[in-house]
């Protein structure tokens, strides 16, 4: 390394270091601060979102994530693993969700962040729902992009935080083509919490016995 | 003058004041001509009634930062800062703006002055790769970090730039001297400068930094302009890549001497960071493969009378292992290793790292080469990545925008080299510092004067008021002045200055005082820091508590042992002026003087323990902190030294 010259972004360097066996890591296996900076460049003010969310957690509008540091690094691994898989069962259900409001309507791909852990996750369209591709290396570049956080997410799927909430609170950004930002953002306002859905399901089968 | 204009003058002269002088009045039929000298002749030395009528010396402690980076700088931009030059100097004049993570922030107060000095290396890159410059991205380089970037994989993109960027293989377009882009984003420096300057109530200086780095091994320098717009213009920034830059020091002042000739105005240079330069920023035997010489020693005093001693990556005035009977020495301190973390630190780098000690070896090297290459002042500074130079410890705004408040900096890693282990916390980035500058004017030309002439001193943060004075001549008395600056200055040399050929049988007086910041905590003392050659020609130092607040004991060897106490309540990160002292004030004079011997002194004053940012973050956040994160600290100012040297 030494033998590399540069004379700029040593600091970055340090960072890129620590982050390039994780090229396609997210974060909750390593950390890197020139990932998310590199995100607020591509997605400028993406980092807003970062400040929404701990401003919405403060105000008790979503639940507070897991803040205190594991300096233990085994039970940090473990814990990590935990997160992540809790984390992808809930965008499954995001997807059912999304899915569920489809409704046949046209629907161009879009990539979800959730910029704590830097996790990158998919989603396109596959006949009447939506495929998702977890953990993915990033946005294909026709993509919306969607930046916003993990309890976000679960905030809108317990009910406890409208989209239209989300987005006025700078806790949810879209990134892409306006008419298809429109086309996304428009979907996830018709997101139905899981509790609801799981009512109406409820519902639907009482009138049809 | 004629007469008829000498009477008119006259009379205008007593309307305007001289009724209260008849001293004066009377003096007009008596002597043929009005002009100063003969009015002082006639009036001598005797004050009006106004003791600040005819002043000339300065009265302004002006506070600033001179190293601030904004999204032009290449790393700044690529951890996500997004304000621009334009930001940083608005948030330095007082105004409110809203950081790189959309926080709304403002200064507890104005800034006096600015400098926004970005990387000159890449100056303006991701500004302009990531608004789709076309140039760049017809290129295969720049389409693909432009891709990456856009495509969620910015560190391997950051990767690609930097090894690019070390191989110097970098694309058309990319931003060096002499480019469209490089040349776009310099006067964009500028106009945001001129645009924010206001002489007399905000000073925008332009600026940039260059950061040699080579081996990870820290020797930036910040360099100010004291010219306008118009002579910065005419010339572009010096790099550190061959062959339009060079990573020497030597090569950087070449640079200042030709552009002071282009531009016909002057430049200097302020090194910063030697804690991370594994023991190459001070050198005193050989630099660059080339013997320390005279002409090296001249240049280097010549171009940079300021060091930065205090900043976000640590405070560099000393080090417990040079100073081990410093109980105050161990302060905020990054000694594992070089500024990437590839090399780790060992004690015998210490001593070429920290400015103590390189004040002492310019002594050293002064007896040897008649030049001391180390006779510099010093200032503190933000170092700033985010535009922002918010170094309160209750408003700190973070080194990086990752850094900016949120509940994950008390834990998270700032900075980790797994090659080497060597890892720093987010909780030990300091809030530091802040540049002060005597200045007789808030312009341009009269802050740039003063740090010429190194009447400046250095803080942590807080801005507490310093006067430090040396002569011959001080005595106790001077120190029952509300306004120690009139004797001062009358009877001495104020700090940056140099004592010279002591009168016979005398030792030189210091007349040092301080008021609190305002805002801020009380005093716990005023030290007096000594480095000498002794006649064996090794170097000494010794500190000197020379006036103490809470009627505490100075012993007979110049030490207050008993701590001035601690009131911070950290469940409520608040603290209470209880304890300490709002001002101090003394004379002092030198117990162990030698005439022949080579010495320097300078003043450091120390607050009452107060909470640190972490504290402020705990409380705020309701987060716990990492076991051994600083939760309290004593701030403290530095004053540039004055130097005796027998015979000159």
């Amino acid at each position: 390394m030494t033998s590399i010259k540069f004379a700029f972004g040593t600091v970055l360097l340090a960072a890129v270091l620590a982050g390039v066996p994780a090229a396609r890591a997210c974060g909750y296996h390593d950390p890197s601060s020139a990932n998310l900076g590199m995100l607020n460049l591509a997605y400028p003010d993406a980092l807003h979102v970062r400040t929404a969310v701990w401003m919405a957690q403060r105000d008790g509008l979503i639940a507070d994530d897991e803040r205190q540091a594991v300096t233990d690094p085994q039970t940090a691994t473990i814990r990590a693993m935990f997160r992540l898989r809790e984390t992808g069962l809930r965008l499954a259900l995001f997807r059912d969700r999304i899915g569920a409001a489809l409704d046949g309507r046209q629907l161009p791909a879009f990539t979800l962040v959730l910029v704590g852990p830097m996790l990158w996750t998919r989603f396109e369209p596959a006949g009447d729902t939506l495929a998702m591709t977890a953990h993915a290396a990033g946005p294909d570049s026709e993509d919306v992009v969607i930046v916003t956080d993990a309890p976000v997410v679960a905030a809108l799927l317990e009910g406890r935080l409208t989209p239209q909430e989300a987005r006025g609170r700078g806790l949810v950004r879209f990134y892409g083509a306006q008419a298809s930002v429109a086309q996304v953002a428009s979907l996830l306002d018709r997101l139905e919490p899981v509790a609801a859905a799981r009512m109406s399901q409820r519902r639907q089968t009482v009138g049809e016995n | 003058m004629d007469a008829v204009s000498l009477k008119k003058s006259a009379v205008v002269a007593v309307l305007a004041g001289g009724l209260l002088l008849p001293a004066f009045a009377t003096a007009q039929s008596d002597v043929g001509t009005a002009d100063k000298a003969t009015l002082e002749k006639v009036y001598p030395s005797r004050p009006g009634y106004s003791p600040y009528a005819g002043r000339n010396f300065p009265t302004l402690p002006l506070f600033g930062d001179t190293h601030v980076h904004t999204s032009f700088s290449m790393d700044a931009g690529a951890f996500g800062a997004r304000l621009t030059p334009r930001d940083a100097y608005r948030f330095a004049r007082g105004e409110e703006v809203v950081s790189n993570t959309g926080q709304p922030v403002r200064l507890s107060r104005p800034l006096d002055f600015l400098v926004v000095a970005d990387h000159s290396d890449g100056f303006g890159f991701f500004p302009q790769l990531m608004s789709g410059d076309p140039v760049l991205l017809a290129t295969p380089q720049g389409r693909r970090w432009y891709d990456q970037i856009r495509g969620g994989k910015g560190a391997e993109a950051a990767m690609d730039i930097i090894i690019s960027f070390g191989k110097n293989d970098l694309p058309k377009g990319f931003p060096l001297p002499g480019t469209t882009g490089y040349r776009n984003a310099w006067q964009e420096v500028i106009k945001a400068a001129e645009a924010y300057n206001e002489p007399g109530r905000f000073t925008a200086f332009i600026g940039y930094e260059w950061t040699s780095n080579t081996g990870g091994n820290n020797l930036h320098r910040n360099v100010v302009f004291r010219g306008n717009g118009a002579q910065a213009s005419l010339v572009e920034p010096f790099t550190t890549l061959a062959p339009l830059g060079s990573d020497n020091p030597v090569d950087l002042w070449k640079w200042m001497a030709a552009t002071e000739q282009k531009i016909g105005s002057e430049v200097l240079a302020i090194a910063h960071n030697g804690n991370l330069s594994n023991g190459r920023m001070f050198p005193v035997v050989e630099t660059f493969g080339r013997k320390l010489d005279k002409e090296y020693a001249q240049t280097r005093a010549r171009w940079e009378p300021l060091y930065e001693v205090t900043q976000t990556k640590g405070t560099g005035e000393a080090h417990p292992f040079l100073s081990p009977n410093d109980e105050f020495a161990n302060f905020e301190l990054w000694d594992k290793g070089n500024l990437d973390g590839s090399a780790a630190k060992t004690k015998d780098m210490l001593e070429f790292e920290y400015a103590r000690v390189a004040l002492k070896n310019g002594l050293k090297l002064d007896a040897q080469l008649g030049v001391n290459p180390y006779k510099f002042g010093l200032i503190g500074s933000s170092d700033a990545h985010t535009a922002l130079a918010a170094m309160e410890e209750d408003n700190f705004f973070g080194k990086t925008a990752p850094q900016e408040p949120s509940p994950e900096r008390m834990t998270k890693t700032f900075f980790n080299n797994p090659a080497t282990g060597i890892k720093i916390m987010d909780w030990e980035v300091g809030a530091s510092g802040y540049a002060a500058v005597w200045a007789t004017a808030n312009t341009r030309e009269a802050i740039f004067d003063a740090m010429k002439r190194r009447e400046t001193y250095a803080t942590t943060g807080p801005r507490m008021v310093v006067r430090f004075f040396g002569g011959w001549d001080f005595a106790p008395a001077d120190a029952n002045n509300r306004l120690p600056a009139a004797a001062g200055y009358t009877k001495g040399v104020p700090m940056g200055g140099d004592l010279a050929s002591a009168p016979q049988g005398k030792s030189p007086t210091f007349l040092v005082a301080a008021l609190k910041d305002p805002y801020g905590a009380n005093l716990d003392r005023i030290q007096v820091v000594k480095g000498w050659l002794d006649k064996e020609g090794r170097t000494q130092e010794r500190i000197y508590d020379v006036a103490v607040t809470g009627g505490r004991k100075i012993d007979a060897d110049g030490r207050c042992t008993t701590p001035v106490g601690n009131t911070v309540d950290l469940e409520s990160a608040t603290w209470t002026n209880t304890i300490g002292g709002p001002e101090l004030i003394t004379v002092w004079k030198d117990p162990e003087f030698d005439a022949r011997q080579r010495a320097f002194y300078y003043a450091r004053v120390l607050e009452i323990p107060t909470p640190r940012w972490t504290a402020y973050d705990v409380k705020r956040f309701g987060v716990k902190p990492l076991p051994g994160t600083t939760m309290t600290l004593q701030e403290r100012a530095y004053t540039a030294p004055i130097w005796y040297t027998p015979g000159a």
